[in-house]
């Protein structure tokens, strides 16, 4: 049974008399522990699909079932309270609060959800060690590089354990290599801890990271290319980027 | 993990209610500069609230104070309808009544120390009233029965013995010290027709009756007092003690009291002795509501300095608020999150502001004691007092972070996915034109064309006024950019091409503009409108005292004067004409049973117009009014009375007199300051004979002849006439000058209270101003990296500021000329004055440029750090 699951679904934007088909009828599976890679071209309504499948933004039709809840049926409430404690979040730009350590960042959404903190400890601390940061718990996000910031905002993605990650150009922001070090990181939590996660990206470097990777054009879902991981990937590049060439994207 | 400690956010997590507190402490610990300037302004707001009411309560405290204690334990008080006493014999009535159990019948004589006859003046305070202890009074008393009344702490010497009637005195330490007097000297006295000399036997602390005209007061025996001011067998008061029981149940007390007016007759009035100091506190009560509408006021522009720190912390934090969103805060949450940081800005900025505002009551007490010419000890505000302001203070703020908060929580998480954080500019200019207007024509309608009930019209009034502000503030952005193109070339003039950038600049962030150019308004127009207010009172009161009071020299004594007096002077080389007044105090009955204390002053009106005018407000040319009067059985009456009692010409008044109730024709109403406050009537000096049985003069007027010396003609009065009598001669601008001064120290304290006003408004520009550079970081980098020096960046600053400061100076100078209206309109409708408004030309170009000025000066310093940003973090800063 699919964790997230997106059926016939379609956003429309009035901008002025003209109306945007950023998403046009879209259905897409995604099964547990899967890593998922969106590409395609500016405006091909990548983000506008991962907004709708995290909850943030509500399709003009269709429906989105995440972890067996159907999310155009909730008030805002009830889809807040499923983000908070079935989707993570990683965004290009890191959003951490400046004014917490990165321990406190992380710790954020099981803050946010009223848990008490002590019990969490070993796995906040756990996660920190994961991304690498193990020392630098106390550190404030001024105090660390961007890499290290989006390491942060990825513990904090995984903290409450949540049914799917949701990651939108994780490594837009980065050198090649802190890149390559979040996207090894995603790679592993979803090998070793059955994390099921989406990532839009226009980077097929990136993408090859994926088990699968979904290429849209104008709204519309228009290839589904899967890949067998291997730590050179350079083969896996090769393909995507031949489909690239191919639907001209 | 090496971090074995664990954070506060940590060990707090497992209370709820902690989360949203320490993320709000963090933030505003992070962003302090913001946080210090957010709480300055609820600071100085409810510092101002607090010391005014601590002023205002302390100002109340000493004046009811001051006749409790002098009141000593008496429960009851008779005192005659008119200066001139009663008859000794009614003493025996009160002392037969069943339940006195002690009377002091005592006669109070007027004087002072022949010693300082020779530069003596009297003095005016705020409420009109002559000055306590500007005179000596010389209580005469029965030795016997005073102290069973009065509480005497005995310093020096002894008491006056039991059955004493010689010349003797006790004086209060205090005055003696001063005057250099001891026991066993003489004090010598002027008296009707010469000097006395009374023994100081004995001196008593200044407390208890010690207390009473500032101490300045001697006891003397009565029959002694009586004979030195030839009024045998007259009383001026006399005070009672009542049986235990009847004091301590209100019903029966006034039981007591009816029976007691009954027996006595319509000679006196029985009252109770707290109602001396209530009618003092009556002639303030405008004045304190004054101040109260103002403190009301610095806290209001201290809210918009709020909800502007509010609304720009949550614009600087869009992407984290939605990032919060997105990783699952709910709405709720997030206002929450930032009515927490709301709450404790306001409660630690209300409990700084309690503190500053015990700290300013301390110097604004010192003004209303220079106003009220009354000693004022600070009271201890009363812990609830407090507790209140400081509740208002939070409250306040909480107001203002509603909206912000609400808009915080309507952040899409959308916006965490997007570069900058945005706002809808245009909604500002959407509501504005919407609202804007229509608000500022109801205002102004309820204000001038809906009639209140007095008793609602200063809660009505007040309201209105922060209506009018609020519709003028929704007003700012309709025509901000408007103004700016307008002011754009002098913007140019003085800060070059950087000032188009920056003058332009302001019409970027228009909520932020709108409420700065609000604070400024509110600031400027405090200064107009208090400058116009002042200016207006001035004006009138200069023009009564040279038409109404006219002549040249006003001549007066400490004694009284004989109306023959009149001749002598006329007499005088280069005196031209003399005219007599002299006042009574005497009640109005009111058709409603009630009374009304007044004064009563009678002019001569053959002399009259000779020397002075009248400003006739209503009624007929001031020659045929003055006719009127001296047919006898009409009065003039102030505009107050005529307002306050809804009278006008042709309307009879009835006045209580010596012989019984009188009922006199309105012959017009006139502009009148005599007695400030209390309301007097004018009548004819025949009149005051007759109905009054008075034929002293208290004043005469003197006009010189064309050519004459005022100091050569005032040495003449002095050498040739007075000689003995102790006669004080005044010059009209000496007068003019006194008058003006006391009218001066009277607004001194509005003018602390428009300071303050203004310093909100500075710390606005500032918040504002900091905000702006900060949001613009990235946009100055970018400038500074295609070649603007820092001086040019600090220029552009200033020019936005600039352009702020001269958008807030002509809504402030607006509005402050509106205010001058209502506040003239708040006073007739209030206060009964009748003020012709004045346009402030001077006092307006002053605040224009003062706003200019402290627009700039407040936006010094985001201007330097403007010009100090990074280059490389600046364009790196996504």
């Amino acid at each position: 049974m699919p964790v997230l699951e997106a059926r016939n679904v379609s956003k429309y934007y009035q901008m002025g008399a003209v109306t945007v088909r950023a998403l046009d009828d879209v259905s897409l599976e995604v099964a547990r522990g899967e890593f998922v890679a969106v590409m395609g071209p500016s405006g091909s309504g990548k983000s506008t699909l991962l907004h709708l499948l995290g909850g943030l933004d509500e399709p003009t039709s269709g429906s989105i079932v995440l972890a067996g809840s159907e999310l155009s049926h909730q008030s805002d409430n009830q889809v807040t309270l499923t983000r908070r404690r079935k989707v993570g979040f990683i965004f290009q730009f890191y959003n951490l609060l400046p004014t917490l350590t990165a321990e406190e960042n992380v710790a954020l959404p099981l803050l946010i959800d009223g848990q008490h903190l002590a019990p969490h400890r070993q796995r906040i601390h756990g996660l920190l060690d994961m991304v690498g940061l193990a020392d630098r718990g106390g550190h404030r996000p001024d105090q660390m590089s961007g890499g290290q910031q989006q390491r942060v905002a990825i513990a904090r993605a995984f903290v409450n354990e949540p049914e799917i990650v949701l990651a939108d150009e994780p490594t837009g922001n980065l050198d090649s290599r802190s890149g390559a070090a979040i996207l090894q990181l995603l790679r592993r939590s979803s090998q070793e801890m059955q994390q099921t996660i989406v990532m839009v990206t226009h980077d097929p470097r990136a993408a090859s990271y994926a088990d699968r990777v979904i290429f849209l054009k104008d709204g519309q879902v228009v290839q589904s290319l899967p890949i067998v991981y291997r730590s050179g990937h350079g083969e896996d590049m090769a393909r995507i980027l031949a489909v690239m060439q191919q639907l001209e994207l | 993990m090496s971090s074995s400690k664990e954070t506060l956010l940590f060990r707090l997590s497992r209370l709820a209610v902690a989360m949203p507190l320490l993320l709000a402490l963090r933030n505003m610990a992070t962003r302090w500069v913001r946080t210090v300037l957010t709480m300055l302004g609820i600071v100085v707001g409810v510092a101002a609230m607090v010391s005014v009411n601590v002023t205002n309560g302390s100002t109340l405290n000493s004046i009811n104070r001051f006749f409790d204690e002098a009141a000593g334990q008496s429960d009851l008080l008779v005192e005659s309808e008119t200066s001139g006493g009663f008859d000794q014999a009614l003493a025996d009535v009160v002392r037969r009544t069943p339940g006195v159990v002690a009377l002091a019948p005592a006669y109070i004589g007027v004087t002072i120390p022949s010693a300082e006859a020779q530069d003596w003046q009297v003095q005016f305070g705020g409420g009109g009233q002559i000055v306590p202890g500007s005179q000596f009074w010389l209580m005469g008393i029965d030795p016997e029965m005073d102290p069973q009344v009065h509480e005497y702490k005995l310093t020096a010497g002894e008491l006056l013995p039991p059955g004493e009637t010689g010349y003797r005195v006790v004086l209060v330490e205090s005055y003696a010290a001063e005057k250099g007097i001891e026991v066993g000297e003489d004090l010598e006295l002027l008296i009707p027709g010469g000097a006395a000399r009374l023994r100081v036997v004995g001196l008593i602390a200044k407390e208890g009756i010690g207390v009473a005209n500032e101490g300045v007061i001697g006891f003397a025996p009565l029959p002694a007092a009586q004979e030195l001011f030839a009024a045998a067998d007259t009383l001026s008061q006399i005070e009672i003690v009542a049986e235990t029981e009847i004091a301590g149940s209100s019903d029966d007390l006034e039981a007591l009291r009816q029976t007691l007016a009954d027996r006595l007759g319509p000679e006196v009035q029985v009252k109770y002795p707290a109602s001396r100091g209530q009618l003092v506190a009556n002639s303030l009560q405008n004045y304190r509501l004054g101040l109260g509408f103002f403190s009301v006021v610095s806290l209001f522009v201290g809210s918009f300095l709020i909800y502007n720190a509010f609304a720009m912390t949550i614009v600087e934090r869009t992407r984290e608020i939605g990032m919060m969103r997105a990783i699952g805060t709910t709405q709720w949450q997030i206002v929450g999150l930032v009515m927490s940081e709301a709450a404790l800005v306001g409660v630690l900025g209300s409990l700084l502001g309690v503190g500053a505002g015990l700290l300013l009551a301390r110097g604004l007490i010192v003004f209303m004691a220079a106003f009220t010419r009354q000693a004022i000890e600070i009271v201890a505000a009363q812990p609830g007092d407090l507790l209140q302001a400081v509740g208002v203070g939070v409250l306040v703020t909480l107001a203002a972070a509603f909206v912000p908060a609400f808009q915080a929580a309507r952040i899409s998480p959308l916006q965490a996915l997007r570069v900058q954080g945005s706002v809808n500019e245009a909604r500002w200019l959407q509501v504005g034109l919407k609202f804007g207007p229509l608000t500022v024509l109801l205002s102004l309608l309820i204000l001038y064309r809906v009639p209140f009930r007095p008793e609602v019209a200063y809660v009505v009034g007040s309201n209105t006024i922060f209506l009018l502000l609020l519709g003028a503030t929704l007003c700012i952005p309709i025509v901000a950019s408007l103004l700016e193109r307008l002011f754009r070339p002098l913007i140019i003039f003085l800060f070059g091409s950087e000032g188009r950038l920056g003058s332009s600049n302001i019409n970027r962030a228009k909520g932020r503009t709108t409420l700065t150019v609000a604070a400024l308004m509110v600031g400027i127009s405090m200064v107009v409108g208090i400058s116009g207010l002042t200016q207006s009172f001035k004006a009138d009161l200069g023009n009564w005292v040279e038409t109404a009071v006219g002549g040249d020299l006003y001549v007066r004594s400490p004694m009284t004067m004989r109306p023959e007096l009149e001749n002598r002077l006329l007499a005088l080389d280069g005196v031209a004409a003399v005219t007599k007044a002299g006042y009574v105090a005497t009640r109005i009955v009111l058709s409603d049973g009630q009374d009304l204390f007044t004064l009563f002053a009678a002019i001569d009106p053959e002399t009259y117009l000779q020397v002075a005018g009248i400003q006739i407000e209503e009624g007929p040319p001031a020659a045929a009014a003055i006719q009127q009067l001296a047919a006898g059985g009409s009065l003039l009456i102030s505009a107050t009375i005529a307002e306050q009692y809804d009278l006008t010409v042709g309307d009879s008044l009835t006045l209580d007199t010596r012989r019984g109730q009188q009922t006199f024709r309105v012959a017009g109403v006139i502009v009148d300051f005599t007695g400030a406050e209390l309301p007097v009537v004018t009548g004819s000096w025949d009149d005051l004979r007759r109905y009054y049985g008075v034929n002293s003069v208290d004043r005469f007027t003197v006009t010189l002849a064309p050519g004459t010396s005022a100091g050569d003609v005032s040495e003449r009065i002095k050498t040739q006439v007075g000689r003995g009598m102790s006669l004080s001669v005044e010059s009209q601008a000496d007068f003019q000058a006194k008058v003006l001064e006391v009218s001066e120290s009277a607004f001194a304290l509005f003018d602390v209270l428009s300071l303050i006003g203004l310093v909100v408004a500075g710390l606005g520009v500032i918040n504002t101003m900091l905000m702006n550079v900060l949001e613009r970081t990235r946009e100055l980098g970018g400038l500074r990296s295609l070649g603007m020096t820092q001086t040019q960046v600090r220029r552009m600053i200033l020019a936005e500021a600039a352009a702020m400061g001269l958008i807030g100076a002509v809504f402030g100078v607006a509005f402050g000329v509106v205010l001058v209206g209502v506040f003239i309109t708040g006073l007739r409708e209030l206060g009964g004055f009748a003020l012709t408004p004045q346009t402030p030309t001077q006092a307006m170009v002053v605040a224009f440029c003062l706003a200019l000025l402290l627009a700039l000066v407040a936006a010094w310093y985001p201007a330097v750090r403007a010009g100090k940003v990074n280059i490389i973090a600046a364009i790196k800063n996504e």
